[in-house]
């Protein structure tokens, strides 16, 4: 089942007034449940059980851990566990947008819905980009490693900065590279012609969008009530 | 068809104070080339191939900074006087780096991208898409993502996207430059359906012998400018001299290719010997059990087909992969990770990924505690490299950049340098330079490991070359590297 690009959006912007909300971790697990299970109906690859554990152990160190840790620790670790186990459901939304998304379903339905073409192809161009960060990153990485870039520098502060300039300088130079390929290619078929383009890979909204739609409109409503008027 | 009178590109800002900064592309080009007519533009790096193959598509004078004179007409369009979404409706372009080129994430989608900035109709494309992936045969790359292809296939969906539009213009900047034969007998298909349906097409390139039967007319340029036309059967029967004298590869590849240089043999301690390596990668094996040695002073070149993990054994080798199984020694003892990355250099294919510094001369201390000014200035002095010392690595051309490389993997103090596709994108000049430099530091000891599709580099500077197969190194009979190129080209189609 593949949804439409707005109705991501709309669960984005939901899950994200959910998370800033302080929704009981009842209510929180049945929304990561929830996008779970729509990232299995999405299809193969979308699921990512790895993160689904990674919240099933922040939970574990939440609840039963940190009752039984000292203070001193708990107040160390309560920070980064409580703020990213409550951003999850925004990660979650983002790896069902990421995974199922393509740049040309962005292009059509940005289109279709008058967005400044500006504004779409700086979007469609940020989500090409991802996996070729990804990708310059390990080679990077992996550069850096056989050179042994930092042996020698024993301040660690020093040694740190050093090794952020190892990765930005090829990082930055490699994007400043691809945006002018990117761009010269790109332009050379079209990109820049004023009319309409033919939007194939437009679908229009169906059944399924609305169901979600109105199921995490409730969702978010019932937080905000929950939030604000009963307690 | 295609008409340039006169036509001269300067690069960079008319405004800049120092005319250093500024580079001439082209000068005083006359040109014509008729529609149906398959044109190829040669020369040595920097003659000026690229600036004429923009000045057709228009990124000369719309895109690129610089001062434009002259007159060029596209289908009977000025350039200057047209946008460039109109000049797109009749030239299609395919530039050399297949990972820059691509908008979209899924090929179904790149390949049409250009139709649908021209609002054509949905049965349009679709029915031209059904058309191109049949012709073209391309099925299989459909369901991939373009992040999951070779920069092979993903140059045969760059061509693919040409062949939709349906254009009546081709122009492909270097195309091959990144390629192995697979590819390039797959994009010479795409070339000759083009062809055939009467396209025009213009070729900036500098491995040739894949054109031969292909081009109608040779234009060979210099210091940008058109020195030679040649008609095509009097350009590839040029004899070797005059062909090395002008700078250019190789033009026929059913030339005898034979290693020239003798294979070493060296004794027990002298040598890397890999025993029984065996990787998987997601489950799938990528090869097992190879078992072979390699001298001290010795270049090996590595060839096989596509995919089959030519890269990860030199990852394996380094010490960035870990194999399932097999033990790597040198000199008689077994090295572990960190003695594998001690002992081992690498130069990867895209050498952007390893240059830190802000300039060549840090970039030779970065990583190398205890070198000396001396040791450093010796070095680029022997890489050619001692007027840029002050120079940014980025800033360098391809072939100083690799050269760079060594030079920091030379300083380490390291014994082994591998290096993957060394000469991609090289013309003959820089290929030979990169060859005998590499056959400078293996007579000083070094060991030297070059997984390469590049059979001229080979020829020229290997003393053994090896066959990676599936389940073993298979050792090569200089006089047959030709056959096992090509049938290992057959076998990946």
């Amino acid at each position: 089942m593949r949804l439409d690009i707005r109705t991501y959006l709309i669960l984005l912007v939901l899950s994200a007034t959910c998370a800033s909300l302080n929704t009981h971790v009842l209510v929180e697990i049945g929304i990561i449940l929830a996008l779970s299970f729509l990232q299995l109906l999405s299809g193969k690859g979308v699921f990512m059980p790895r993160l689904l554990l990674l919240y099933g152990v922040l939970l574990l160190i939440q609840y039963q851990i940190f009752p039984v840790i000292p203070e001193v620790v708990v107040l160390l670790l309560s920070l980064p566990v409580v703020n990213i186990r409550s951003f999850f459901p925004v990660i979650m939304c983002v790896v069902l947008i990421y995974k199922t998304t393509q740049v040309s379903q962005v292009v059509a339905t940005f289109t279709k819905m008058k967005v400044s073409k500006g504004a779409t192809i700086a979007i469609a161009i940020a989500i090409r980009y991802i996996p070729s960060l990804a990708e310059e990153w390990r080679h990077i990485k992996e550069a850096m490693w056989v050179r042994r870039a930092t042996v020698g520098i024993h301040n660690p502060i020093v040694r740190l900065s050093k090794c952020i300039e190892c990765y930005l300088v090829p990082l930055l130079i490699s994007a400043i590279k691809t945006s002018d390929e990117l761009s010269a290619a790109a332009i050379t078929r079209g990109i820049d012609s004023p009319g309409m383009p033919t939007c194939r890979k437009y679908r229009p909204m169906g059944a399924a969008d609305y169901i979600v739609i109105l199921l995490s409109i409730g969702v978010t409503a019932f937080c905000v009530v929950n939030e604000y008027i009963l307690t | 068809m295609i008409e340039m009178k006169n036509a001269g590109f300067t690069y960079g800002d008319e405004t800049a104070e120092s005319e250093s900064s500024r580079d001439t592309g082209i000068v005083d080009i006359h040109l014509q080339i008729r529609r149906g007519e398959c044109v190829l533009l040669c020369g040595e790096s920097g003659c000026g191939k690229t600036t004429v193959t923009k000045l057709i598509n228009g990124l000369i004078p719309h895109f690129e900074i610089g001062n434009f004179s002259g007159e060029v007409t596209v289908n009977e369009l000025d350039t200057k006087n047209v946008p460039m979404y109109q000049l797109a409706e009749c030239v299609s372009s395919v530039f050399q780096n297949p990972k820059t080129q691509f908008f979209n994430t899924d090929a179904e989608s790149e390949m049409t991208f250009g139709l649908e900035n021209q609002a054509a109709s949905v049965e349009y494309i679709d029915k031209r898409l059904a058309q191109t992936i049949e012709e073209l045969d391309l099925t299989p790359l459909m369901n991939k993502s373009l992040f999951q292809m070779s920069g092979g296939e993903k140059q045969i969906i760059a061509f693919a996207g040409a062949y939709l539009s349906d254009t009546d213009i081709v122009v492909l900047d270097e195309p091959s430059a990144n390629l192995d034969l697979w590819a390039i007998e797959k994009i010479r298909g795409v070339m000759e359906k083009m062809k055939a349906a009467g396209k025009t097409i213009v070729i900036a390139e500098h491995r040739l012998y894949y054109l031969r039967g292909l081009v109608d007319t040779v234009y060979y340029m210099k210091n940008g400018r058109i020195l030679e036309s040649h008609d095509v059967k009097d350009f590839f029967a040029l004899d070797d001299q005059r062909r090395i004298g002008m700078g250019l590869r190789k033009l026929n590849m059913s030339d005898l290719f034979q290693i020239t240089r003798t294979a070493i043999q060296a004794a027990e301690q002298n040598r890397l010997r890999v025993e029984n390596l065996t990787l998987t990668y997601q489950k799938k094996p990528v090869f097992s059990g190879l078992s072979f040695e390699i001298f001290l002073g010795e270049i090996v070149g590595i060839i096989g087909a596509n995919g089959m993990g030519k890269t990860s054994l030199l990852r394996c080798l380094c010490g960035i992969q870990k194999p399932d199984k097999g033990i790597v020694r040198f000199n008689g003892r077994r090295c572990r990770t960190k003695d594998k990355r001690r002992l081992c250099g690498v130069v990867m294919q895209d050498v952007n990924y390893q240059l830190f510094s802000d300039s060549v001369e840090s970039e030779c201390f970065l990583g190398n505690a205890g070198t000396t000014a001396e040791q450093v200035n010796a070095i680029l002095n022997e890489m050619g490299l001692s007027a840029c010392k002050d120079a940014h690595p980025q800033g360098l051309s391809g072939g100083q950049k690799q050269r760079l490389a060594i030079a920091v993997t030379v300083l380490s103090g390291k014994k082994i340098l591998l290096l993957d596709e060394p000469t991609s994108g090289l013309d003959y000049q820089n290929m030979l330079t990169v060859s005998s430099l590499l056959r400078r530091l293996s007579e000083n000891g070094m060991i030297i490991v070059v997984v390469t599709h590049d059979i001229e580099f080979l020829e020229t500077t290997c003393n053994r070359c090896l066959e990676l197969t599936a389940n073993e190194m298979k050792a090569i009979d200089s006089a047959k590297i030709a056959d096992v190129f090509y049938q290992n080209s057959i076998a990946s189609m």
